[in-house]
């Protein structure tokens, strides 16, 4: 009764997952050995696509049309506006330190598969904690369902998620910043330091901060 | 069902340092240039505030409660690290502000990201649930990505940013499957006390095991320890110093609160001792191989945030000594850890702010030839160096040396535990080497160049603070050993003992 | 519910086929006669100037990661959306009207949210991120 129960999932669902498991594999597989970069993000997007195809097999359907929308949507926006941006040639093959380096990467690469391998051969011979898993009932993962427990259960981290996202904006614009925005940013700072140099004037004549930003000031 | 709003008093801490974040950011776009000067305070004054309703708090969460349905654990363990991640961030706040100023980069967001990064750690330290755990740790990484990068005329800081942020993404698919895996075998459970129930009866599926380890992985690579410290030399080396300080101090305690929490109730600890997972026998071969590997590499470093960095890494080390300690159900060994974790950041702090004061603008002064003769010019900020890299050695009498005698007498409580103390004083005695060569160079050796820094009030605060802090630590241990102590008493009442 | 798919299933691969087959056939059956003027680029008659692949401003990233946060944003609207008649009462609902008093619940969990993202929208907005200068 502790058993993964392989056997009540009917043919056609392990069919089903072994086609987009395998597309989410060879779609990942192109993306990081395709030299061009837009290959590599088409690839992605298939690999997305697969992914949610997994979801919806899985009935969570919500998460399946939000992988599309988000992942091969915006995300995929994203990386395209970086490819451009990045400019193609400047891309170039990041150098592997070394075969010494490289073979310790694939032996422990390797390591890692061969483990994780036997470790799903043998789940079926250990207990899962839980006991078998219930059937999900019939509206799981349905858009209701999901914020019905999004909602109310899941309340706070719905509330902190947006702590993250506010974050991620900051930090994205903070580290693109462009030239123009990075002297204005030197200008403040300057200025500030002048704000503080009037507060307290005899701690700061002929100080290093002063004569630096003059020097700066003269560069440009 | 839904939550009631008098719960949420448990959180305050956690609205004033992001609700302050928030007004900063506004303040920073909204307020003239002129007004804009203020924002350091502003966030000086929400850690202050903050640490006001930690205090607050802390009587009534001498026994663990849990609010907001189960994710939100009140205890006096994720106060007392509260307390810290407020600490680290009010020093960060006025270490950067001047450092940026010099270097001519000073940008208000920089504050909002400390505090918002100081929210994440809070999520990190009251998690009660796997998800709470993700959304605090991927707070705290993607601000300290950012905080790593925000240096923009500065390649290295870019670099740091780059690695620090693949092998990020990478660690957190780890966390991501680990919970997964942890949540399919354990039959739906997110909760940290529903998986410590399932654990205690059974923990003998393979599926869950790599989940435990895929967690595990995940969160020795927030703290660094080898073999997944490859970002941490880099990172350390090309942030901005004070947000270096912020990183080695305050996100590595918060993953060190989360990893206490975990493998200290849930996986292991007092009464669920961790040997049937097995993760307390690769632990401390992880935590001898850090030490060592971070102290040897240390020894051969003329670059000191890099030299620092490697000593961190071999930081984290000792504190896994604490952890394993903590695994086998060592009475003691979780205050032992926290106390350690008290004064590894005031002193972290505090070294890496004297870093960013000598340093002026295109001129870090990073090497450790550099540092001859501030002894002779800048007599305080030097004495203020040596308390710092004394009680980092782990030298009598600065709390670096209490830190260090109260995690390896917690750990000598076990016979099998002496291969680590051993290895972890051994490799103390070897830390003091290079901490002193700077010492020496300070001290003992002519300036090639004039040494004259910026004057700045709030760094020369800052450092007061934190040398005073660590002097008394060191002097008297007491009282926050107390604190410590009820901090670890109420993780081992909860798990049954 | 999953047996909804084989349709949709059905429907993707009948527009991606149909797509594939319309471009092969243009391809096949379309007149091909190349001259060196039809390959330049644009076939605008005048010559290239520099690379074709001219590198864009971060302005692009700046809009991209705006774009997507906003986009999560909006995708926790729906569920919420959903939601909102049953969360909006203290009690069950019976065939969709409520039978207690009202709760604040559900709008007051997703102000929250808004606002905090609300923060974000004003910062890039006055960062002078949205929109060319």
């Amino acid at each position: 009764m502790h058993q993964l129960h392989t056997q009540t999932v009917g043919l056609p669902a392990t069919i089903t997952f072994a086609i987009l498991a395998g597309l989410t594999v060879i779609g990942a597989l192109f993306t990081i050995t395709r030299r061009n970069p837009v290959v590599a993000v088409i690839s992605l997007v298939g690999t997305f696509f697969a992914l949610a195809g997994v979801y919806a097999s899985l009935s969570a359907h919500f998460l399946a049309i939000l992988q599309i929308l988000v992942y091969a949507g915006a995300i995929m926006v994203l990386f395209i506006f970086v490819v451009m941006i990045l400019n193609r040639d400047e891309i170039t093959r990041v150098a592997a330190r070394g075969m010494v380096r490289r073979g310790l990467g694939v032996v422990a690469a390797g390591y890692v598969v061969w483990l994780l391998a036997s470790v799903v051969a043998n789940s079926s011979a250990t207990p899962l904690l839980g006991g078998p898993l219930s059937e999900p009932g019939a509206d799981f993962g349905t858009v209701a369902s999901v914020g019905a427990s999004l909602f109310t259960d899941f309340m706070f981290p719905f509330e902190a998620v947006s702590l993250l996202l506010l974050v991620a904006v900051v930090g994205g614009l903070v580290v693109s910043r462009s030239e123009k925005q990075e002297d204005d940013a030197e200008e403040t700072a300057r200025r500030r330091a002048q704000v503080a140099t009037e507060i307290r004037p005899e701690s700061m004549v002929g100080g290093p901060t002063d004569a630096t930003a003059n020097h700066e000031a003269a560069h440009h | 069902m839904s939550f009631d709003l008098s719960q949420l008093s448990a959180i305050v801490p956690l609205i004033i340092v992001t609700g302050m974040g928030c007004l900063i950011l506004l303040a920073e776009t909204f307020a003239r240039n002129r007004a804009r000067t203020g924002l350091a305070s502003l966030a000086l004054g929400g850690c202050v505030f903050a640490f006001v309703a930690v205090a607050a708090q802390w009587d009534a969460a001498a026994t663990k409660t849990t609010v907001l349905q189960g994710m939100w654990v009140m205890d006096r363990m994720a106060l007392f690290l509260d307390a810290t991640f407020v600490a680290t961030a009010a020093i960060t706040v006025l270490i950067s502000g001047p450092f940026m100023r010099e270097h001519g980069f000073e940008f208000g967001e920089f504050y909002g990201i400390v505090l918002f990064a100081t929210g994440g750690m809070m999520m990190v330290s009251h998690a009660d649930h796997l998800l709470m755990l993700l959304i605090g740790i991927e707070t705290t990484s993607l601000a300290a990505y950012v905080l790593t990068g925000c240096w923009r005329r500065n390649a290295r800081s870019s670099e740091g940013a780059m690695k620090y942020f693949l092998m990020g993404a990478f660690a957190t698919g780890f966390l991501v499957y680990g919970m997964a895996l942890i949540y399919g075998t354990t039959g739906g459970e997110m909760t940290y006390a529903g998986i410590a129930a399932k654990a205690a009866v059974s923990s003998n599926s393979s599926l869950f095991v790599a989940g435990v380890y895929f967690v595990l992985i995940a969160l020795i690579f927030k703290v660094a320890a080898v073999p997944f410290h490859m970002w941490a030399p880099d990172t350390y080396e090309g942030a901005p110093t004070p947000a270096t300080g912020f990183m080695a101090a305050g996100v590595k305690a918060a993953a060190f609160g989360a990893i206490l929490r975990l493998f200290g109730t849930v996986f292991g600890g007092p009464g669920l001792p961790g040997e049937p997972i097995g993760w307390v026998r690769i632990l401390a071969t992880v935590a001898i191989l850090t030490m060592t590997f971070g102290n040897l590499a240390a020894l051969r470093q003329e670059n000191i945030k890099r030299m620092l960095a490697y000593s961190s890494i071999a930081h984290a080390g000792y504190l896994l000594v604490g952890v394993v300690a903590v695994g086998v159900g060592i009475a003691g060994a979780q205050s032992a850890v926290l106390f350690y974790l008290v004064t590894y950041t005031f002193t972290t702090l505090g070294v890496f702010g004297v870093i960013a004061w000598v340093g002026k603008r295109g001129d870090e002064r990073l090497f450790v030839d550099d540092w001859a003769g501030l002894g002779t010019a800048r007599p305080a900020l030097a004495l203020a160096m040596t308390i710092f890299l004394l009680s980092l050695g782990g030298v009598p009498p600065t709390g670096g040396f209490f830190g260090k005698f109260y995690l390896f007498r917690a750990a000598m409580q076990s016979p099998e535990l002496y291969p680590l103390v051993i290895a972890g004083v051994l490799n103390s005695v070897v830390s003091v080497y290079y901490y002193l060569r700077v010492v020496v160079a300070m001290y003992f050796r002519d300036a090639t160049r004039p040494l004259d820094s910026y004057p700045s009030a709030s760094m020369r605060a800052a450092l007061v603070l934190t040398a005073i802090a660590v002097v008394v630590l060191g002097l008297f241990p007491g009282a926050v050993v107390d604190w410590a102590g009820g901090a670890g008493a109420a993780v081992a009442k909860v798990a049954g003992l | 519910m999953t047996s909804d798919y084989i349709a949709a299933t059905l429907a993707i691969l009948a527009g991606v086929g149909m797509a594939l087959l319309l471009t092969m056939v243009a391809q096949h059956v379309g007149p091909h006669r190349p001259t060196k003027a039809k390959q330049i680029p644009y076939e605008a008659g005048s010559d290239v100037i520099g690379s074709p692949r001219a590198r864009f401003s971060v302005k692009f990233y700046q809009v991209a990661i705006m774009f997507l946060v906003f986009d999560i944003e909006a995708a926790f609207l729906y569920p919420w959306a959903v939601n909102y008649r049953k969360l909006s009462c203290l009690g069950p609902l019976q065939d969709g009207v409520c039978t207690a008093g009202v709760s604040f619940f559900g709008l007051g969990g997703v102000m929250v949210f808004m606002a905090v993202l609300v923060v974000a929208l004003a910062y890039v907005w006055r960062k002078r991120a949205i929109g060319w200068e």
